[in-house]
């Protein structure tokens, strides 16, 4: 996450793949609505052994690496939730 | 008017919230133009403007008034080697990503859209992916960078 303060771009909040998982395509998809951050990928593998995840941020304080709520359909496909993500308030959209 | 929430359908219509459903409001790019462009591989939308980028034509930023959406600015990139590079506006500020290169920033000002600023690929133009999907909102930008 980069923020423009005086006119310049710098990075403020880094997130990653909270599992480690390389070829998960985190970061495929991204959106924020100034509060809280959604990421997608859709081939990363959920603690509940499912593939394809949303991750959701908290970015309202000032913590540098905040934690990851992750999101999945609980429906067992093999993988493709998160190829497309959308945040506003408390509702978000994750396709498939 | 009803308020236009999201854009889908082929990446090309806007559609509309309305008691629950989602309906097709509006055609941004006839059907014939989507196709050689391989127009809405990335797609945003702040209020009454929607960005729309495509592999061989550039970025199309289109605005909606009381007679309709019509475009409101060409933005130069947002492609690569047959691939197009993420988008993001809110308001009248937009960004457009080209996969390897920087991240371009443009202001909608009286004129039209200018570019105000060039965010470099941290890992060096060529270097890494950058800026291929993109969300911004008020002074944030989250750009995907790996």
């Amino acid at each position: 996450m980069l923020e423009k303060t005086a006119g310049v771009w710098s990075k403020c909040v880094e997130v990653g793949d909270p599992n480690g998982f390389a070829i998960g395509r985190f970061g495929e998809s991204v959106d924020f609505d100034g509060q809280r951050l959604i990421v997608g990928a859709p081939a990363d593998q959920h603690s509940s052994g499912q593939f394809g995840v949303a991750y959701v941020y908290d970015l309202s304080g000032a913590v540098a690496t905040p934690t990851a709520l992750g999101l999945t359909d609980g429906l067992g496909h093999p993988m493709g939730l998160g190829k497309g993500v959308a945040i506003d308030g408390d509702v978000a959209a994750v396709s498939a | 008017m009803k308020t236009p929430f999201w854009c889908v359908g082929s990446f090309m219509s806007v559609a509309a919230a309305a008691l629950g459903q989602c309906l097709d409001e509006a055609k941004l790019v006839q059907l014939s133009e989507s196709y050689m462009k391989r127009s809405g591989t990335a797609v945003a939308l702040s209020g009454s403007r929607a960005i729309v980028g495509s592999v061989a034509g550039g970025v199309t930023v289109y605005a909606e008034d009381a007679a309709g959406w019509a475009i409101d600015g060409e933005l130069p990139g947002g492609s690569y080697a047959g691939y197009s590079g993420g988008v993001a506006i809110d308001g009248g500020r937009a960004f457009v990503g080209n996969i390897i290169g920087p991240v371009r920033e443009y202001l909608r000002g009286p004129s039209g859209w200018q570019e105000v600023a060039s965010i470099p690929n941290p890992a060096g133009d060529g270097a890494g992916v950058f800026g291929v999907s993109m969300a911004f909102h008020g002074t944030r930008l989250a750009v995907l960078c790996r």
